[in-house]
């Protein structure tokens, strides 16, 4: 069976990297992109199951680019699962807004929580009815 | 010796006048403007006399100035108003009414203290404590994660894990510290946004209590909610109120020794509804009580149990009530008790908490950021 596609959006090396090896280790394939633009363009070419999208990243800010993932028909069905540092309302909010399907604060977390967030909702994606 | 006092001439009153800085602007019985100085005429774009004050409460809508003027010269009293912009400048605006031994009240004297540069600074100092908080969560987030990690994937000692543990603690609690802060700078800069919403209190605090049963199952606690309500609707600002709870629960639970209990009751009272927490703890000592929300103090009793408080909490508590039209207050000792060796026994806090259940919106930049507490 042909593993759970996911993009990694995130400027932060270190915390790109243990997601990068925890989603490995769960038996994803784990794509990484660094900055907003290469990002998009990762997911455009790469038509992964899920991004992880970081917010403030250089080039473009992530609510863009989820703007954009949602504008275009080739990407628009892509789940899309924010990762705020700060987690403020109004964030958190816009990012609902804009489309993505649950946001999560970084800080506020162990990565295996993350890690556990991620396999849900694919288990949730595969049993509808449990949505 | 009888004293002398000499008048100076009114050429150099009105040198003096227009070296200041700050607006002035002179007024007769007639609340006639007799004299502004430069700047004065500068920030408000008035003339230098002849006019009545109106034209000048007219670019001070929102201040009601007509009526602190009257109040100013009624009570004797200099009136200062809040912050106000005119233009591109911040003032405060300060009422003096002038009253003449045997004339009475022979007019006043506003003066416009120009705070914009003040303002700048804060603004500087707040916007950095914004910047500085959200990029020092990147790093320690990958200290965290990567301390996980190592904890996960590495075979370790008993002791290496330990470690590890605490690393992991550290971080947490570090993270929490820097989100109080920010907390702390939107508060005191005035510029926090509070957006009430329509909340079910009972419902609200009982997800609350049963998040933090483990911990006071960790302290073999009970941790009881005694209630009669049905429901008690509010519009209120959630994390504002939650943070209010949590902390003011947490510290009950913290202080209160093995064995103990902590018992959270809520009910309506007219327009508001009224939070009770009461606990069998330490108690806070009488002469440390009119201290208790200050920022970092911390009671005696408090630090010999718990010595990584930080002395924010309660502090932020009682803004953060403020925020949202409410108050806390408290009894120490709930109980005094004849020991068997004759001397008093006292035991126990009780917190009070009044919120109004329509809070006032208030624009802001920002809001309340949500806190959990971290656990060891």
């Amino acid at each position: 069976m042909e593993k759970i596609k996911i993009v990694i959006v995130e400027d932060d090396e270190v915390l790109a990297k243990v997601l990068y090896t925890e989603l490995f280790d769960a038996g994803f394939d784990a794509l990484q992109a660094f900055d907003g633009e290469s990002g998009l363009e990762m997911v455009k070419s790469k038509h992964p199951d899920l991004v992880l999208l970081d917010l403030v990243l250089p080039k473009k800010h992530g609510f863009e680019v989820l703007e954009e993932l949602k504008k275009f028909p080739g990407t628009k069905a892509i789940p899309v699962i924010v990762l705020t540092m700060l987690g403020e309302d109004d964030d958190i909010k816009k990012g609902l807004r804009l489309g993505a399907d649950d946001y999560i604060v970084k800080s506020d977390h162990p990565v295996g929580e993350i890690i556990e967030k991620v396999q849900h909702f694919f288990a949730k994606e595969s049993h509808p009815q449990a949505k | 010796m009888a004293e002398t006092t000499k008048i100076l001439p009114q050429d150099v009153i009105t040198t003096i006048l227009s070296s200041l800085t700050d607006g002035v602007i002179i007024f007769d019985a007639k609340k006639k403007v007799i004299l502004a100085n430069p700047a004065a005429m500068s920030f408000t774009g008035l003339p230098r006399e002849g006019y009545g004050l109106s034209k000048f409460y007219k670019l001070f809508p929102a201040l009601d100035l007509e009526n602190k003027v009257g109040e100013a010269i009624k009570k004797d009293k200099v009136i200062r108003t809040e912050e106000i912009s005119l233009a591109n400048f911040f003032f405060e605006i300060s009422i003096t009414p002038a009253l003449h031994e045997q004339r009475g009240s022979i007019g006043g004297i506003i003066i416009l203290h120009d705070v914009t540069r003040l303002k700048e600074l804060d603004r500087s100092k707040t916007e950095f404590v914004s910047l500085a908080s959200h990029q020092l969560r990147t790093p320690l987030t990958g200290i965290r994660w990567t301390a996980e990690l190592f904890l996960e994937k590495e075979k370790l000692t008993e002791s290496g894990k330990k470690y590890l543990r605490d690393i992991i603690y550290s971080a947490s609690r570090l993270n929490t510290l820097i989100k109080l802060m920010l907390n702390i700078s939107r508060i005191e800069s005035g510029r926090i946004m509070v957006a009430p919403e329509d909340l079910d209190l009972v419902k609200f605090t009982k997800e609350l209590i049963s998040r933090l049963q483990t911990l006071s199952e960790k302290k073999d606690l009970k941790l009881i909610f005694t209630n009669h309500l049905k429901k008690l609707a509010a519009t209120t600002d959630r994390n504002a109120l939650d943070y209010i709870l949590q902390d003011i629960i947490r510290n009950a639970i913290e202080y209160t020794p093995q064995g103990g209990k902590v018992e959270v009751g809520i009910e309506k009272k007219n327009n508001a509804a009224f939070f009770m927490i009461r606990d069998t703890g330490i108690g806070i000592p009488k002469q440390e009580q009119v201290h208790i929300f200050e920022k970092f103090f911390r009671a005696s009793n408090a630090a010999a149990v718990k010595t990584d408080g930080s002395g924010l909490g309660l502090y932020i508590a009682s803004q953060a009530a403020g925020l949202i039209g409410g108050k806390i207050w408290f009894k120490s000792p709930n109980l005094v008790k004849k020991t068997t060796a004759g001397g008093d026994a006292e035991s126990g806090s009780t917190f009070y908490i009044e919120i109004p259940l329509v809070a006032k919106a208030q624009k802001g930049e920002k809001g309340f950021v949500p806190v959990y507490l971290q656990d060891k």
